[in-house]
């Protein structure tokens, strides 16, 4: 059965609302959040963590776990789509690749007063952003259109072969 | 392109979604398993999925191989963990989620378990990789 947030939970929901507003989280990335939780018990559990989390660096953590799943839900296909295979041992290749993409996107970023800055002017919360330049996953490409309005550069300077 | 089941002499199809294959590109690069180990002991494991849910390998009756997904004391109905120990040069703990479907499992984001805290956190993005595949809404990247 598909999960809907009871009334008790919409409450708790709004709860935590105000206190990510009083953190100082990005609105138009609270309310999305919270619009997808009503709907998704993967979300609502991951926004009632980020309530419970014991410090700063756990909170980070919860909301870019929270921004991953509400853009897995932007960007989900209306049904199965099937992209190209990736075998194995091409895998380190394009691991490479996007590692060597995602240095020229932070020399950008840089450039743009830091990781914190572009954050706040694309309305990624940094810890997001922070995880996205770390890690060796694929970007999305909704992610690079963020950073490219924000920074006011032309799609060919946040262009990569490996996107999701 | 639109996904079509393959055709295959499996009885039960192992598909690759993109989570799963994000999450194998970032866990390869930090070379968190060995190549040797990928080769000989997870990609192995992996493939005995093939032959169906519940499985009829002995292996899947060892709680600390297999096992449900259980996050807040609730098991995820449907959605299963495959664990490794020791892998690695790190000896790290691997989790695989994967959820059974109509003759076919779904993997889903493979992590290297830090923490009970991370853990729950892991889970309840699956819970929603769950749910998005329930409805039909992921990308395919391959069958094993």
């Amino acid at each position: 059965m598909p999960f809907r947030t009871t009334p008790e939970q919409v409450l708790s929901l709004a709860g935590i609302v105000v206190a990510m507003q009083k953190a100082k989280v990005d609105p138009t990335f609270i309310v999305q959040a919270q619009e997808v939780a009503r709907h998704d018990q993967g979300i609502f559990d991951l926004m009632e963590m980020w309530r419970g989390a014991k410090n700063h660096a756990e909170r980070d953590e919860v909301l870019a776990d929270i921004q991953e799943s509400v853009e897995d839900y932007a960007e989900a296909p209306a049904q199965p789509l099937e992209k190209p295979r990736i075998n194995f041992n091409d895998l380190e290749r394009v691991a490479k690749q996007v590692m060597g993409f995602k240095k020229r996107l932070r020399d950008l970023i840089d450039r743009h007063g830091g990781v914190s800055a572009v954050a706040r002017i694309s309305g990624i919360p940094q810890p997001s952003l922070s995880r996205m330049l770390n890690s060796a996953t694929m970007p999305r490409r909704t992610t690079l259109y963020r950073i490219a309005n924000a920074l006011k550069v032309s799609e060919g300077e946040i262009a990569t072969e490996w996107t999701r | 392109m639109l996904w079509v089941k393959p055709a295959s002499n499996h009885p039960w199809s192992v598909v690759i979604t993109d989570w799963a294959l994000g999450a194998y590109l970032d866990l390869k690069h930090r070379n968190v398993f060995t190549i040797t180990e990928y080769r000989m002991v997870l990609r192995p494991d992996v493939e005995l999925l093939r032959d169906g849910l519940p499985s009829p390998h002995t292996k899947f009756s060892n709680p600390k191989f297999w096992g449900p997904a259980v996050l807040n004391k609730q098991v995820l109905s449907g959605g299963h963990k495959m664990k490794w120990h020791n892998i690695g040069s790190g000896q790290v703990q691997l989790r695989l989620p994967v959820v059974a479907g109509q003759q076919e499992v779904f993997l889903c984001e493979c992590y290297e378990k830090e923490n009970a805290n991370q853990e729950a956190r892991k889970l309840a993005r699956f819970k929603t990789h769950m749910n998005l595949i329930a409805q039909g809404r992921f990308v395919w990247r391959g069958t094993l």
